[in-house]
């Protein structure tokens, strides 16, 4: 499995590689929705692709958008991680074509079990970390 | 809570306290400490809240303990990385207690991104109510403070 990773914080970045690295994905990362869309113009497409909300340059919700509304990126999984918790938020990024929204701080067991929940990963427990 | 008012401070102890615990994966998080940091903090990392609810939340501690956080977030040595790193780390670090702390007031509204000073530079002059909650980590303090600005008035 393959996952984009999209945050413009490195240190997010990095501690969601090592969750994903540890359940087996190889990763890729982008700090924003245009290096994230630049890099699925050039490389291999994911099989998910984990999207912060507020970023500068293009924000996760843009992201999402311009993914759905692409022939070539719109079948891959979208879920949103983010400390942005407002209902009116969820809503718009799962209306916009998100499938999952994972909220800032989260655990790897609760990544894991919204991958799973996805069907990216076998659907037992995790192991504790 | 209605506008203008400031969280309960055991709800923004709660924050800074499943942060540090669900995020960072520390098992001893911050506790509240009964008095302030002698000095003023090095490391100042602020953001601001815009909409329903008009403030900013502001995390300031020492150059020691950002590190040590940072690190975490890494996973690397505090020693092997750089001012950037740390600005990013901390700077995340408030973005996730700032979206947490929205997330009990009022809304809508939007977080803007995260401003970070690594130079003993000062939080933004509160123009209204003001909670500051010192909190002990590692023996070092980590001072939250969450101010409640008039409409129109949030520091940018």
């Amino acid at each position: 499995m393959k996952a984009l990773i999209v945050d413009d914080s490195r240190a997010m970045r990095m501690m969601i590689k090592r969750i994903l690295t540890e359940l087996g994905f190889d990763t890729a990362e982008a700090g924003d929705g245009r290096e994230a869309l630049e890099s699925l113009r050039t490389g291999d497409l994911p099989d998910v692709a984990l999207v912060d909300v507020s970023m500068p340059v293009m924000d996760g919700l843009q992201l999402v958008s311009a993914l759905r509304s692409n022939p070539d990126t719109r079948r891959i999984t979208i879920m949103m991680v983010t400390s942005e918790s407002e209902p009116a938020q969820i809503v718009r990024a799962l209306a916009n074509g998100a499938h999952e929204y994972l909220m800032k701080p989260f655990t790897p067991e609760a990544m894991a079990g919204k991958l799973a929940v996805l069907g990216l990963l076998p659907a037992e427990p995790v192991e504790a970390w | 809570v209605s506008d203008n008012t400031l969280p309960q401070t055991a709800v923004v102890e709660s924050i800074v306290t499943d942060v540090f615990a669900g995020q960072l994966g520390v098992l001893d998080p911050p506790q509240r400490a009964d008095a302030a940091a002698a000095d003023g903090p090095e490391v100042v990392a602020t953001i601001s809240v815009r909409g329903m609810w008009e403030g900013a939340v502001t995390l300031g501690c020492t150059s020691a303990c950002a590190r040590t956080v940072a690190g975490l977030m890494f996973g690397a040595a505090a020693a092997q990385l750089s001012n950037d790193d740390v600005a990013d780390a901390t700077g995340e670090l408030v973005n996730i207690v700032g979206g947490n702390v929205k997330s009990v007031m009022p809304g809508p509204s939007r977080l803007s991104l995260p401003l970070v000073s690594l130079d003993g530079g000062t939080a933004p002059e509160p123009s209204g109510p003001v909670l500051t909650l010192p909190m002990r980590w590692r023996g070092q303090i980590l001072t939250v403070e969450v101010t409640s600005a008039p409409i129109g008035r949030a520091p940018s």
